[in-house]
C-alpha cells in the first residue's frame, strides 16, 4: 500500500512538472510572430486608423475603422502628429488642419505620451520601499542621487547610504514638515519616479493612512510638503509620476475601482479619463496627446479599445476591435484539446510569479478521451489488472496526456 | 521438527535463463545446512530470495514462519546474514560499526565481537575500507556472532579467507551451534570445510536439480568404484545407476548410490569389463565432484 | 534504533557535509569581499539604486550553491550504499524498511537545511551590513526558492540513487530536475513572494515518494 501511494506521489510530481513545461514547449514550437495592433485617431479624417499584422513575415494592413485600405504613405499622412518627422521630410510641414496651422516645432512641443502597464502598478511588482529623494532645484542641469534614501515608517526616515544608518537630523526635519502639513503616518503609498535620467524632479506623492495625498519635494535641501486637494475617499491604488517637460500633468492616478485620473499641475485638479471596459490588471494603457486631440488606447491580448478626446478630455469618438493577434488560431484549439490544464508560472502583467492552474475547457475532453484510449492499449500490452490499476485511469481522466505519460513511465509494480 | 526455512515450488529465472524450476526444500531447526553447488548455479540468488532482496518469479519461501519478501523487523533481528564478499559499511571503523549494530539487537554480545576483532591487532578507529579481505571478514563475522541470531545465513564465508582465519571461524561456529537450538544455512566453495561442520547438505545443480540429504547418509550412500581402464570403458555413460563417471589415466571410476554388487552387475550388463573393481573412500569434496562433475 | 540510523548517515556525510559547509562559507566570504569592493569603487547611492530600482542581485551567484550542497550530501550518503549493493545491509537491519529509508532521507535533508539556514543567516548579515534592512529582507525572500531547490536536488539524488533500473533513474532525474527549475523562474527580486508556497507545498511529495525506489530495490527480479 505504501509503495503504491509513493508511486502516486511521484505521478503527481511528474504531472505538475509536465503541466508547466509541455505547454511551454508547445508554445515555443507553435508560436508565431504577432505584433499588437497600432491604433490612432486621425485628426485629418476624424476616424480611427490602425496598422495591424495579419500574417507571417511582414504582412500588414493599414486601414481606417470603416475598412478603407491605405498605402503606407497615405496612412502616415492621416496621422501627421505621429509621423511629423516624415511629414517634414516630405515637405508637408507646416500644414493646416481645421483651419489651424502646425509647424514642426509646435507639433514637437505639444506631443506627450503617457503609459501605464499592469506591471507598473505598485501592487503588481515587488519594490523595496526605500527611495532617494532628489534635490529638485540642484542649480545645475544634471540631476544626481542624494547621499541618503528614505523609508516611510511612523516617520519619514532617512538613511545615510555611506554609513547605512539613520540620519536623525534629516529625518526629524522632514517628519516635522510632513506632520505640519497634516500627514498621519504610516504611509499607504509612496510614489515617485526614481531616476536621474529625467528633465527635472517632482519628488514623491505620499498617500497617508487616512487616504490623503501629499506632494513632498526636497528644495535646496529643505522639505516642501503640499497637502493636495485630492479627495481622501478616492481609494488610490497607484500613482504614476510622469515629470513631463510640458508640466501639464504630474501623473496618472489609478483608483481601486479602476478609474484613471490625471493629476494636473493646475493645483492638483483631477481629470478622469472617460475609459470604458478598462481593466488595469490586464490592459496596457497609452495616452497620446497631440496639439488637437487626446487619445487613450488600451488593450489586452484580445481586444484593443480607444477613445478620442478633445483638449478638455471630452470624448469625441470611441472604437474597439478584436485584434488579429487576438483571434483563436488552430494552434490554440489544438492546445486546448491536447492539454486539459496548464500551470502558468509567469505573466507579462505582473513581476510576481503565479503557479496558477489554468483550465482549458471542454475541448480538453478530446485529449482525455484519446489518452484513455491509448492507456487501454498500453495497459492491455502490459497485462493490466483492473483491481490494481484502476486508479491510473482516474488519474488520466482528470489529467489527460500528462497522466497518460506519468502512469506509463512510472508503471505500476508487478 | 520445526522448519526454519521452507521453500515450495520456487521458480526463478534471469530473462530466459532458468535458474530453478519448482525447487522444494526445508531447513529444520537446529541443523547446519550446507548448500553446495558449482559457481553460477544460483546459490547467492537463492540467498537473495530468502532474504527478500529479490522477488522470485513464482513459488513460496518462508523464513522463521514469515514470507521471505516481507520479513518483519523482529524476524530480521533473529537472522544473522553474511553477504557474499563480506559486505560491510566500509566507511565505519571497528568501534563505530559495533556501536551501530549493537543498537539494533537486544541480545548483543559485545565481548564476542571484540574477542574476534582483537585478534586482528588493529586500533579500534581503523576503517574497514582500509582492511584486507580477511580482516574485514573477521569484523563481519564478529558482528554476526555478537548479534546472537537464531538463524545464520552465510553466503560463502570462506571467500578471501586464509586457512588460519577459516579454522578460527569454524571453531567459533562450532561453539555457537553447540546447544543445538541455532540453525546455520551455509554455502562455501571450500567443500572440505563443511565436512566436519554440516549435518544436512543440499546439492544444487544447473537448471535447479537438487539433492537434499543428511551428510551421513550422503557420505555412506554415495560411493566411488574404480577399475582398470580398457577398451570397453569408452561405452560408459550415465544412467539411473551410474550418477557420474570419470576416466583418467589408467583408471575408470563410476559414482553411484547403489552397492558394489549392484553396480558391478549393472556394468557387466552393459558389457564393460570391470577388472579390479573396488570401492574407493571419498572425502566430501571428492563426493561433491563425483556428484556434480569437475566442470 | 533510529538514532543509530542517523549515526550511520552522519558517519557517511560528515566529511562531505564539512566540505559543503566550507564551500558555502567561502562563497559568502567572497560575497562580503565582493560587495565591500563594490562599495569602495562605486558610490553607495548608485549601488542602492541598482539594487532597489534596477533589480541587480549582487548575491546572484549563490543561486545554485544549495543545489550543489544538496548534490554533494546526497552523493555522499547514497554512493556508499549503492556500491556493491551495500544498501542490502541497511535493508537487513531489524527496522521497517520504509521508516529506515525515510530516516536516512530526513537526516540528509536536515544536513542540507542546516547549511541553508546558515546561508540565510550569512546572506542577511552581509546584505544588512551594506544595505538597509529592507534590502536584506528582500535578499532572503529572493533566495528562499533557491533554498528549496537545494532540498529538491538532494531528494532527486536520493530517488535516483536508490532506483535499481537505469531508465527509471532518468525519469526521476527529469522530474526532480524539472521541479528544481520551477524555483528559478524569476530574475528579479522577490518574484516568488506570492506563489512560492505552491511549488514548496507540492515538493513535500518528494519525501514519501522516496519509498518507491527503495521498495523497487528490495523487490527486484534481477
Amino acid at each position: 500500500m505504501v509503495p503504491k501511494l509513493a508511486r502516486y506521489a511521484l505521478i503527481v510530481l511528474a504531472i505538475v512538472v509536465m503541466s508547466v513545461y509541455l505547454p511551454f514547449l508547445y508554445h515555443k514550437v507553435s508560436e508565431k510572430k504577432v505584433g499588437k495592433t497600432q491604433l490612432f485617431f486621425s485628426p485629418v479624417i476624424k476616424k480611427f486608423v490602425f496598422r495591424e499584422m495579419v500574417g507571417e513575415g511582414h504582412k500588414f494592413v493599414t486601414q481606417d475603422e470603416s475598412g478603407n485600405d491605405y498605402d503606407r504613405m497615405t496612412f502616415e499622412t492621416l496621422i501627421p502628429f505621429v509621423y511629423y518627422k516624415n511629414m517634414d521630410l516630405w515637405g508637408k510641414l507646416p500644414m493646416t488642419i481645421d483651419g489651424r496651422t502646425f509647424d514642426k516645432q509646435t507639433i514637437k512641443e505639444n506631443r506627450q505620451v503617457f503609459e501605464l502597464k499592469p506591471r507598473m502598478i505598485a501592487d503588481r511588482s515587488p519594490r523595496i520601499q526605500v527611495f532617494p529623494l532628489l534635490e529638485s532645484e540642484p542649480g545645475v542641469t544634471r540631476l544626481r542621487f542624494p547621499e541618503d534614501a528614505f523609508r516611510m515608517t511612523d516617520r519619514m526616515e532617512f538613511i545615510n547610504v555611506d554609513t547605512n544608518t539613520v540620519d536623525e537630523d534629516l529625518t526629524g526635519k522632514f517628519t516635522d514638515a510632513m506632520k505640519k502639513a497634516g500627514v498621519v503616518f504610516p504611509a499607504r503609498l509612496t510614489a515617485g519616479r526614481v531616476s536621474i535620467l529625467k528633465p527635472f524632479d517632482e519628488g514623491f506623492f505620499v498617500v497617508d493612512v487616512n487616504g490623503c495625498t501629499y506632494h513632498v519635494k526636497r528644495v535646496k535641501g529643505e522639505p516642501v510638503v503640499v497637502k493636495t486637494p485630492i479627495p481622501s475617499d478616492l481609494g488610490i491604488r497607484n500613482i504614476k509620476v510622469m515629470e513631463n517637460k510640458k508640466k501639464e500633468i504630474y501623473g496618472m492616478l489609478l483608483t481601486n475601482k479602476g478609474d484613471i485620473h490625471l493629476i494636473t499641475c493646475d493645483d492638483y485638479r483631477l481629470i478622469k479619463l472617460p475609459l470604458m471596459d478598462y481593466n488595469p490588471d490586464i490592459m496596457d494603457l497609452k495616452l497620446l496627446i497631440n496639439p488637437l486631440y487626446r487619445t487613450a488606447v488600451y488593450s489586452d491580448d484580445h481586444t484593443i479599445h480607444a477613445v478620442a478626446m478633445d483638449s478638455q478630455y471630452r470624448p469625441i469618438s470611441r472604437y474597439q476591435r478584436v485584434m488579429f493577434s487576438g483571434r483563436t488560431t488552430m494552434a490554440d484549439t489544438v492546445f486546448k484539446a491536447l492539454f486539459p490544464f496548464w500551470i502558468k508560472t509567469t505573466d507579462k502583467t505582473s513581476s510576481y510569479l503565479q503557479f496558477d492552474l489554468v483550465w482549458n475547457g471542454w475541448l480538453a475532453l478530446i485529449g482525455i478521451a484519446l489518452s484513455l484510449l491509448i492507456a487501454v492499449v498500453i495497459m492491455h500490452l502490459r497485462k493490466f489488472r483492473f483491481k490494481r490499476d484502476w486508479p491510473d485511469f482516474v488519474v488520466i481522466m482528470f489529467t489527460g496526456i500528462y497522466g497518460l505519460i506519468a502512469v506509463t513511465i512510472i508503471d505500476p509494480e508487478q | 521438527m520445526e522448519n526454519v526455512i521452507e521453500v515450495e515450488n520456487l521458480t526463478h529465472c534471469y530473462g530466459k535463463r532458468v535458474i530453478y524450476e519448482d525447487l522444494n526444500f526445508t531447513v529444520p531447526r537446529g541443523s547446519i545446512f550446507g548448500l553446495l553447488g558449482k559457481n553460477g548455479v544460483g546459490k547467492t540468488t537463492l540467498i537473495k530470495i530468502l532474504m527478500g532482496f529479490l522477488r522470485p518469479v513464482s513459488g513460496r519461501c518462508r523464513v522463521l514462519g514469515e514470507a521471505s519478501h516481507n520479513l518483519s523487523p523482529v524476524a530480521r533481528s533473529r537472522i544473522g546474514l553474511l553477504f557474499e564478499g563480506h559486505l560491510a559499511y566500509e566507511f565505519m571503523s571497528i568501534a563505530q560499526i559495533e556501536k551501530f549494530y549493537s543498537a539494533h539487537y537486544p541480545t548483543w554480545n559485545r565481548d564476542l565481537y571484540y574477542g574476534l576483532v582483537d585478534r586482528l591487532d588493529l586500533p579500534y578507529d581503523h576503517k574497514i575500507k582500509n582492511m584486507s579481505c580477511g580482516q574485514r571478514s573477521q569484523v563481519v563475522l564478529g558482528l554476526i556472532f555478537a548479534q546472537n541470531p537464531e538463524l545464520m545465513i552465510l553466503d560463502d564465508y570462506s571467500m578471501g579467507l586464509d586457512a588460519g582465519y577459516r579454522r578460527l571461524f569454524l571453531e567459533y561456529l562450532s561453539e555457537y551451534v553447540k546447544d543445538g537450538t541455532k540453525t546455520v544455512f551455509v554455502t562455501s566453495h571450500i567443500v572440505q570445510d563443511l565436512e566436519n561442520l554440516v549435518n544436512e547438505v543440499m546439492f544444487l545443480d544447473r537448471g535447479g536439480e537438487i539433492l537434499q540429504t543428511s551428510l551421513d547418509e550422503f557420505m555412506t550412500g554415495f560411493k566411488q568404484f574404480r577399475f582398470k581402464r580398457n577398451g570397453s570403458t569408452n561405452t560408459l555413460h550415465r544412467d539411473d545407476v551410474i550418477r557420474n563417471l570419470d576416466i583418467t589415466g589408467d583408471n575408470a571410476s563410476v559414482f553411484s548410490f547403489l552397492s558394489m554388487a549392484k553396480v558391478g552387475a549393472h556394468l557387466a550388463e552393459m558389457g564393460i569389463e570391470t577388472a579390479g573393481l573396488e570401492q574407493v573412500p571419498m572425502t566430501l569434496e571428492d563426493a561433491f565432484i563425483g556428484l556434480t562433475g569437475k566442470y | 534504533m533510529l538514532l543509530s540510523i542517523i549515526y550511520k548517515e552522519w558517519l557517511k556525510v560528515r566529511l562531505f557535509w564539512g566540505i559543503a559547509l566550507v564551500l558555502n562559507i567561502a562563497v559568502f566570504v567572497y560575497l562580503f569581499v565582493d560587495i565591500r569592493h563594490l562599495f569602495t569603487i562605486e558610490h553607495a547611492e548608485m549601488i542602492w539604486y541598482q539594487a532597489f530600482k534596477i533589480g541587480t542581485l549582487h548575491y546572484a551567484y549563490m543561486k545554485y550553491l544549495l543545489v550543489i550542497t544538496g548534490v554533494i550530501i546526497g552523493a555522499a550518503q547514497y554512493t556508499p550504499e549503492m556500491i556493491g549493493h551495500r544498501f542490502r545491509l541497511s535493508l537487513h537491519l531489524p527496522v521497517r524498511p520504509n521508516s529506515m529509508v525515510l530516516w536516512c532521507v530526513l537526516t540528509g535533508l536536515f544536513g542540507v537545511a542546516v547549511i541553508g539556514m546558515l546561508d540565510a543567516f550569512m546572506l542577511y548579515t552581509i546584505i544588512a551590513r551594506f544595505f538597509p534592512h529592507e534590502g536584506a529582507e528582500s535578499a532572503l525572500l529572493t533566495a528562499l526558492p533557491w533554498f528549496f531547490s537545494g532540498l529538491i536536488a538532494y531528494l532527486g539524488i536520493a530517488l535516483t540513487a536508490m532506483e535499481p533500473r537505469l531508465s527509471r533513474k532518468f525519469v526521476y532525474l527529469a522530474i526532480a530536475g524539472g521541479f528544481l527549475c520551477l524555483f528559478y523562474q524569476g530574475n528579479d527580486y522577490e518574484t516568488y513572494n506570492r506563489a512560492l508556497w505552491k511549488p514548496a507545498l507540492i515538493s513535500l511529495l518528494f519525501i514519501p515518494s522516496i519509498i518507491l525506489p527503495a521498495y523497487r530495490y528490495r523487490n527486484r527480479s534481477s
